[in-house]
């Protein structure tokens, strides 16, 4: 077993350090245990143990180590638990926490795969394209080969431990970014009575002041101090703005929220400002990316934030005084600092040298100096990606060799570092502007000009003599750059699909620049000219889950639900429904309604009430069959087309008033048909006095089928004489149920048994079922589910809207043809069903049983002629229990649609086998005796 | 002759009381924030042929009339909440002009209520509307989608404290009951029974 790790580089306390010494712990990093301090990342917990090489690069396997130390950084993507590619100089690090380099082989510090450098001349930009394209028949092979080599952290598919949700916000203002302009702007907002949301990157507020020193401490305390006196600034820190969308939306990543992974928060602004600060640009050179070369703000986060000692003999470059105070920084953390190279000054590095880590500096002047750390200050990149996809137009500032912010909407304001540059108190004045604008502009004010914030003059700086690499994420260099420019890629947008520069974790943010101006070099046109890349959201790496928040799946239930689940009802998804399939014996089920009596729960079907003097003449406009003089408790049944001619849904509508009627549909058509008649009343007949109200909610359905269905029926019901003389079939009546009033009680059947069907007061609807299922023991009542229904309303012949029709069948084609009264003055597609009527080859539905009855072809089969040709297919199929066969329904080319025909069944394993057609479609009393009983 | 007990969409939690017909959990809950299952109200949907007149509530309105709140749901549209079993009673209060259907719908809707100083947060995370003080002021009333659910929402303070009364059809209220409580977990959201009058 390893020995524990010890902090042989932590430096003693410091004062701005984020770490709390009371709270010492440990975790494992590649199966050795590590201490840390809470407030640690997992980086900076590593590196104050030594250790310098996290990850191996994208593509040649090259060690990498700490650049720029925080979020950004791309050699610090860590597998941290079953979460890969996480930022692990951000992630702060957790008692007991399992830590692991993305996967090399035998291990992070010798993986054989970075034998692939060898090759390196070869690999250059398109090597893929080039390379694998032929074969295809090696497509494959290829696959598999090159997805071993893939970089990136093993995802586990199946996990069920996260959880991610959604927040929207409407604040006034968002402010992105949580330094000292970015805190000074929510001040300001708040100040003019607006609702702020300041959102910061970091654990914490404060942007470089936390790390800079200095007098900053006292200025970033007094800021977080007012940011908390005011309580009115909502304040996120470890969340990050991914994206300005249209109509102001902007995404918001949040971590670290209790209980949740990730949030998506969708914030929607009057005014969004952005302040994300300045993102120190790295240097190209060789050797830029040898563990022990970062960034001057890394250097100075690790000791300032984390009392890290980052290396022993330093070289720092500097082309600003930001690099001169990490020097000082750097010495007083007990660094040697070896050599500090001015730019200003006229000096410069040729390249880095090491074995797996930075061991020598080569400067310009061909001086060579033993170092482990390379400092670099040379420059800043403005973060602009947020202005531009609000619809700015960022240009570049030779003076400042940076992008600057260009034309913008109203609704966006940059500030801090973005707009300029000045002096602490110089950003806090100009946010504090910026926050009381926005809040006016927000609040409806007309927009008045801010002062501006000026960036200062900064040497363009971007490559040096030698090559490096531009993208540390996708392991691009400038060489790479400049081969995809010589084979003719010239503008930043190709050269970026040729060669991947950009396209990693840190999507541009870190390589832009350089890898512009590298374009600039090879194309010899100017930065500006060149432009950069668009920036689109979002705007850093981003889970799918946080896209998709809770797992919210909307369901309905039926009132008697509950009743289902408790009886081990099977549960199935029939829409938004959660309806019983079966109760553990469809079969039985069935046969128990031909032989004495079964219920079964209807709610989901849809129903509408209909009320008004017009609602005759809604009924003749969208049913193609006739409905004025449908009396006062009479039902029929009806079929509904789309314009098109196409059969939309189907369902019997009653008269319960003179001016009052039900109109059923099916279930999954319950809003369709609502929004149907909807659409005809507000648009098309507004004149006509009528209202429909949906109310497939406000009635609990059941239906009681069979044999004895009236005896158990009559043992409930009070007020209604169900005599079949006075409540004969198709008729309808209101009355009480089980001591339930204002009970809907039909008599119609899909089953093709004797049945009433009852709606009830949703409220009392499990009342009801309990009642009948109770009164009806001793007559044999079983329950019956979905499947049981389908295999007798199949054995009946009737049709389900959807299954045994499609979006093509016309009521002709689906057996109801004679439904349609062409002779009526108008209804919805009449035009088409007067066209259709004169064609006559549209397939038909017809009854079809196999010749073998134990062969049940599956739905979906199809019916072929001649060996392949498609003549028909089975719409619906089941072993009839009544008959003890295979039965089926079929929409078949009418040629064959003739009684008696034989048709071949093509099924899945490729066999065909024989079927005949029936004389109808009901295969189970076709003359409905049982029906009218 | 009077109904039996009728039950709600949302299952009661224990113990189960019936108040004024209805089955309902008797649960105390002393969480700063509640949810509440309000299905027992008394509900009248009034909705017009072309527009309601003289119904004392403007559109985005809810309003407390004749011990009822009335809101205004839709364009021509009005819900009445009333206690449990008042239907009938809320029937009689409402101006009928020309064609309109005054429809008992206690067993069609189902209601819920969130009460408490984070009933807006909890909201924030289920609803796209702006929830805030001066978009939703007590006594506003508005539909939007809820996670996949048509919801109609009125601000209906009680006691200075912030609550919601939230309505959906009725199939999908034990859906949206789910869905607010597991939205209120980290606000510490608790079941709380419903007491009459509730509205």
């Amino acid at each position: 077993m390893s020995r524990p790790a010890s902090m042989t580089r932590r430096l003693p306390p410091r004062p701005g350090e984020v770490l709390d010494r009371d709270d010492r712990f440990t975790f494992r990093w590649e199966g050795r245990e590590f201490p840390a301090y809470r407030g640690d990342t997992v980086v900076s917990a590593l590196a104050a143990c030594g250790e310098r090489v996290f990850s191996r690069s994208f593509k040649y396997r090259r060690p990498r180590g700490i650049l720029t130390a925080d979020r950004l950084d791309p050699g610090c993507m860590l597998q941290v638990e079953d979460d890969p590619n996480v930022p692990g100089a951000h992630r702060r690090v957790e008692p007991g926490m399992e830590v692991r380099a993305h996967p090399a082989w035998p291990s992070l510090r010798r993986d054989v795969k970075a034998g692939i450098r060898l090759a390196s001349r070869f690999l250059g930009p398109g090597f893929y394209y080039k390379t694998f394209m032929r074969p295809r028949a090696l497509w494959p092979t290829y696959d598999r080969i090159l997805r071993r080599f893939a970089a990136g952290g093993r995802l586990e598919p199946l996990r069920d431990d996260l959880r991610f949700d959604h927040r929207f916000i409407h604040p006034d203002v968002v402010v992105a970014g949580g330094g000292p302009a970015g805190m000074a702007a929510a001040l300001g907002a708040v100040g003019e009575g607006a609702r702020v949301l300041l959102v910061e990157e970091e654990h914490e507020l404060g942007g470089h002041l936390r790390w800079a020193g200095g007098g900053g401490r006292e200025l970033l305390e007094e800021l977080r101090a007012a940011v908390a006196r005011t309580g009115e600034i909502e304040v996120m820190v470890d969340a990050t703005v991914t994206g300005r969308y249209d109509h102001g939306w902007v995404a918001i990543l949040q971590r670290s929220v209790p209980g949740v992974d990730e949030r998506l928060v969708k914030a929607r602004p009057g005014v969004l400002v952005a302040a994300p600060g300045l993102i120190e640009r790295p240097y190209v050179f060789e050797g830029n990316d040898l563990p022990g070369v970062m960034l001057s703000t890394a250097a100075r986060r690790l000791v300032n934030l984390y009392a890290v000692k980052p290396g022993d003999r330093a070289v720092v470059l500097t082309a600003n005084p930001d690099g001169e105070a990490a020097a000082a920084d750097l010495e007083g953390a007990g660094v040697e600092v070896v050599r500090l190279l001015d730019v200003r000054d006229g000096e410069d590095l040729r390249r880095a040298e090491g074995s797996g880590r930075l061991e020598r500096v080569e400067v310009a002047d061909g001086t060579s100096v033993e170092a482990d750390l390379l400092v670099v200050a040379v420059g800043w990149t403005a973060p602009t990606g947020l202005l531009d996809m609000a619809g700015g137009r960022s240009r570049y500032d030779n003076a400042s060799a940076r992008f600057v912010p260009g034309e913008l909407p109203g609704d966006v304001l940059p500030t801090g570092g973005l707009s300029g540059d000045g002096t602490t108190d110089q950003l806090i004045e100009h946010g504090r502007a910026v926050g009381a604008e926005a809040a006016r502009r927000a609040g409806g004010g007309v927009p008045s000009p801010i002062p501006p914030l000026r960036p200062d003059p900064h040497p363009a700086l971007f490559r040096a003599a030698t090559h490096g690499f531009v993208d540390l994420c996708e392991d691009v260099t400038s060489k790479d750059l400049l081969q995809a420019v010589a084979e003719g890629y010239d503008s930043i947008e190709l050269v970026k699909r040729y060669t991947t520069a950009t396209m990693g974790p840190t999507q541009g943010k870190l390589e832009m620049v350089n890898a512009v101006a590298v374009v600039a070099e090879a194309t010899g046109r100017t930065i500006g000219e060149t432009g950069t890349t668009t920036w689109r959201p979002p705007l850093g790496s981003i889970s799918l889950g946080a896209l998709a928040g809770r797992r919210h799946e909307p369901v309905q239930r039926s009132p008697i639900d509950p009743w289902h689940r408790a009886h081990g009802a099977r549960p199935m998804v029939a829409g938004r429904w959660i309806r019983p399939e079966h109760y553990g014996d469809p079969g039985g089920e069935a046969r128990n309604v031909r032989e004495r009596v079964g219920i079964i729960d209807v709610s989901p079907l849809g129903k509408l009430d209909l009320r008004g003097p017009d609602v005759p003449r809604l009924l003749e406009l969208l049913y193609v069959n006739r409905w004025s003089k449908l009396s006062v408790g009479r039902v029929r049944y009806g079929v509904m087309c789309a314009e098109d001619g196409v059969v939309l849904d189907d369902g019997v509508t009653g008269r319960l008033g003179p001016e009052h009627y039900l109109m059923t549909t099916t279930t999954s058509g319950a809003e369709t048909v609502a929004e149907w008649v909807e659409s005809w009343l507000q648009t098309e007949r507004p004149a006509w006095r009528m209202v429909a109200v949906p109310v497939t909610s406000a009635y609990a359905s059941m239906n009681v089928a069979g044999p004895r269905s009236r005896e158990l029926v009559s043992r409930l019901v009070d007020e209604v004489d169900l005599d079949p003389e006075a409540f004969p079939y198709l008729h309808v009546r209101t009355g009480r149920v089980a001591g339930v009033n204002g009970c809907v009680i039909w008599r119609i059947g899909f089953t093709g048994e004797l049945s009433y069907e009852v709606h009830v007061p949703s409220g009392h609807g499990l009342h009801v079922w309990e009642a009948f299922l109770e009164a009806g023991a001793d007559l044999g009542i079983r329950p019956f589910g979905i499947e049981a229904q389908r295999v007798l309303r199949l054995e009946k012949g009737h049709l389900i809207v959807g299954q045994d029709t499609d979006g093509l069948t016309r009521p002709a084609g689906a057996g109801l043809g004679g439904l349609v009264k062409t002779d009526k003055p108008d209804f919805a597609g009449k035009p088409e069903l007067e066209w259709s009527a004169t064609r006559g080859d549209h397939w038909r539905l017809v009854g079809i049983q196999p010749e073998d009855p134990d062969a049940v072809p599956p739905e979906a089969s199809q019916i072929v002629e001649e060996g392949s040709r498609i003549v028909g297919r089975i719409t619906s199929s089941r072993m009839s229990p009544s008959l003890g066969r295979s039965i089926c329904l079929a929409r078949l080319d009418p040629r064959l649609a003739v009684p008696g025909s034989v048709v071949t069944v093509r099924l899945p394993d490729g066999r065909g086998i024989e079927a005949r057609v029936t004389e109808g479609p009901a295969h189970f009393d076709p003359e409905g005796e049982r029906l009218h009983g | 002759m009077a109904d039996p007990p009728a039950r709600s969409p949302v299952e009661p939690l224990p113990p189960l009381i019936t108040v004024e017909g209805w089955i309902v959990s008797g649960r105390r809950s002393p969480a700063d924030l509640k949810v509440v299952d309000c299905t027992p109200l008394g509900k009248l949907l009034v909705r017009a042929h072309r527009r309601l007149a003289r119904v004392g509530v403007g559109p985005g309105e809810a309003r407390r009339v004749d011990g009822a709140l009335r809101i205004r749901s839709g364009p021509a549209e009005l819900l009445l909440l009333g206690a449990p079993g008042t239907a009938a009673a809320m029937a009689s209060s409402v101006p009928t002009e020309g064609t309109t259907t005054v429809l008992d719908a206690t067993h069609a809707l189902a209601v819920l209520r969130v009460t408490g100083p984070e009933a807006a947060r909890l909201l924030e995370k289920v609803c796209p509307i702006d929830l805030g003080g001066r978009a939703a002021p007590p006594g506003s009333a508005f539909t939007t989608g809820l996670e996949g659910v048509r919801t109609g929402v009125a601000r209906d303070d009680h006691g200075g404290e912030p609550s919601y009364l939230l309505w959906c059809e009725r199939a999908s209220g034990a859906y949206l009951f789910e869905v607010l409580l597991d939205a209120g977990a980290e606000f510490g959201a608790e079941v709380d029974g419903f007491r009459p009058p509730g509205v």
